[in-house]
């Protein structure tokens, strides 16, 4: 019973995971047939205009988290980045931290904004925490990871295709590394606020870690067809 | 494009499968930066008064920004006045900008109609916290400095009651405590804000001051010379406060000068203890600090020729006593007596005009970088998040 369809349901939802004895366990609350719920203004007149708003009338909705917000300012890369410099659940904690980098972000650009004369020269310079922040995420993705995979008793680091899941979870996470890289007497939201702009233009110490596995991924291709078999 | 020609490179020497998936990975990867889209629009710009005198504002600007000249700001405010977060960002929008707002202009106006031949006035500003009583007295201070006031500012006095540098027994008197280094820079605040204007008062010592054996302070020097003296001698710092303060009651009792007092949380002068500790680990009342005792004796009435100006501050008192904003709880029986009578003014958070104002100056000076920030529904969601108060304002823009 377990079989294909066990399979099939761990791929299609990642909350139904095998335990040591391998049986199915579901560790949700809600069973499977819940859908999942739509808190953006926006996104639900999408639906309704789609017409997939009548599929779902009838069926039932899980509840939303106390994170989801309708709110205009809402960036839910953000909200996820947020989550990566959690410690032990101190939300709050870490949701003051990324503001605190934001307007670090907004002051370093503010000055140099202000400073320039011509409207040129401040035509280049981005003020938008937002974007740096979108920006520096997307320069730090990687389009290659490593696996370590087992062949003849020696284990090699095989490069592999990354997804689109994983390569932001990387991004996120060197980005959150680069900015706990840190001196002492250096606040984090400072040395994240530093490390973002640096990421933003394709420098610093989170690209840094993308290119080293790159180049790693460049060294290994021979062991790239252990892959299969 | 670094990072796409590495993956070029290697994509080419792999297998097709492999090719296929490297490639949906490359497409997949445009799709979430589209779903932040928003709609630009053209941003507003502040509406501003191009009058830098506040002795000219009328209910007219209310609502509207002013922008005080960096060597005034320097001046009045160069060691103290203006609250460090508001000061980040005059330093970060290379101007220093305050909205006009009621209490001060009534204030000014009030200033403006006082008989100086009476008991100074006093007028106490009290509100909740952040709705702008510190920011009122700086358009207040920058009036009195431009009307030809002497100033006795006063900006964190609750700092030498929890925050001390350094506190001493009394060179002078036995029963007293000094501030040495908080003296000193209060001194400093003194000369720098009234420098120029003692010049032209010409102001001079009506008594002889001896320190030590060797150092004095003759009958007849321009009062600065007691602020040098004491900036050079820590030690005697307090004391030669207590002689200033003493000196220009006398100065203005006798018409020579007009005298304006500013102290931000004065509350906090009568708060019933501080933390310094004596030797048997008591904690010494407030008032036995020989400046606290210099700046009560301004709220006397046995002076004419002045105005008193305070705000109230529930922060300003010790943890305990800040349930309420309003005056008589935060002055206890103490600090109402001593102030008796006093005219209130209550400061409070921003209403529609004030908001939008704000709104339009942060996204003017691009504080508020959000696209949706400018919209309607961002302006509304903006003034619901802050309360219209003007310090959550400023808290919650920091990441938008």
């Amino acid at each position: 019973m377990l079989g294909l369809r066990g399979t099939l349901l761990c791929r299609l939802l990642p909350e139904y995971s095998r335990d040591a004895s391998g049986a199915l366990r579901a560790y949700s609350m809600y069973p499977p047939t819940y859908i999942k719920p739509v808190y953006q203004k926006e996104k639900l007149e999408e639906l309704i205009e789609s017409g997939e708003a009548k599929e779902r009338e009838f069926t039932p909705v899980r509840a939303a988290y106390n994170s989801h917000t309708s709110s205009v300012f809402h960036d839910s890369l953000v909200r996820k980045f947020t989550n990566h410099v959690m410690k032990t659940g101190q939300k709050s904690l870490s949701r003051e931290l990324v503001e605190q980098t934001f307007r670090e972000i907004k002051l370093i650009q503010l000055r140099k904004w202000n400073q320039t004369q011509t409207p040129e020269e401040k035509s280049v310079i981005e003020c938008d925490p937002n974007k740096i922040f979108h920006k520096a995420v997307e320069n730090c993705r990687p389009l290659l990871i490593v696996s370590p995979i087992k062949r003849g008793g020696v284990t090699y680091q095989v490069p592999m295709p990354v997804t689109e899941h994983r390569s932001y979870f990387e991004s996120m996470r060197w980005l959150v590394k680069a900015g706990r890289e840190k001196e002492r007497t250096i606040h984090f939201p400072q040395q994240m606020a530093r490390e973002l702009l640096s990421a933003a233009k394709n420098e610093g110490r989170a690209v840094k870690m993308k290119q080293d596995l790159h180049q790693l991924c460049e060294a290994n291709k021979a062991y790239a067809h252990y892959r299969w078999g | 494009m670094a990072v796409r020609a590495v993956a070029g490179r290697f994509i080419s020497c792999i297998h097709n499968n492999e090719l296929l998936l490297c490639h949906r990975s490359i497409v997949g990867r445009t799709r979430r930066s589209s779903s932040t889209q928003a709609v630009e629009e053209p941003r507003p710009i502040a509406s501003r008064t191009v009058i830098t005198n506040p002795s000219h504002h009328t209910s007219d600007h209310i609502g509207s920004w002013y922008t005080l000249e960096p060597n005034t700001v320097k001046r009045l405010f160069g060691h103290g006045g203006i609250p460090k977060p508001y000061r980040t960002l005059c330093d970060a929008f290379f101007e220093s900008s305050l909205m006009v707002r009621q209490p001060a202009l009534s204030t000014i106006d009030y200033i403006k109609r006082s008989n100086l031949n009476l008991p100074p006035n006093k007028f106490m500003l009290y509100g909740n916290n952040g709705v702008g009583k510190t920011i009122s007295l700086v358009h207040i201070t920058h009036f009195l400095a431009e009307d030809g006031w002497v100033l006795v500012h006063v900006p964190v006095p609750s700092q030498w009651r929890r925050v001390f540098k350094e506190v001493v027994p009394s060179a002078t008197n036995p029963d007293q405590y000094d501030h040495t280094r908080d003296s000193v820079m209060w001194l400093q605040h003194f000369r720098s804000q009234n420098t120029e204007l003692l010049k032209s008062l010409q102001l001079e010592t009506s008594e002889h001051y001896t320190w030590t054996q060797r150092e004095a302070t003759e009958v007849g020097q321009p009062l600065m010379t007691l602020a040098d003296f004491g900036i050079s001698r820590a030690r005697f710092a307090s004391d030669c406060v207590t002689a200033i303060i003493k000196e220009l009651k006398q100065c203005a009792s006798q018409d020579r000068c007009k005298v304006a007092v500013v102290i931000d949380g004065i509350n906090s002068l009568f708060c019933p203890t501080s933390r310094y500790r004596l030797e048997d680990l008591t904690y010494l009342p407030p008032d036995r600090f020989t400046i606290f005792r210099a700046f009560l004796s301004l709220l006397q009435s046995d002076w004419k020729n002045g105005v008193i100006v305070g705000t109230i501050d529930k922060r300003d008192n010790e943890g305990e006593r800040r349930k309420s904003y309003l005056p008589r709880y935060l002055l206890r029986q103490k600090g109402w007596e001593a102030l008796d009578p006093f005219i209130p003014i209550p400061v409070v958070d921003y209403d529609e005009v004030e908001m939008r104002s704000a709104i339009n100056y942060y996204l003017d000076r691009g504080w508020l970088q959000s696209p949706h920030s400018g919209s309607d529904v961002g302006r509304k969601e903006l003034a619901a998040l802050s309360n219209h108060n003007p310090l959550t304002f400023m808290e919650i823009c920091k990441s938008i």
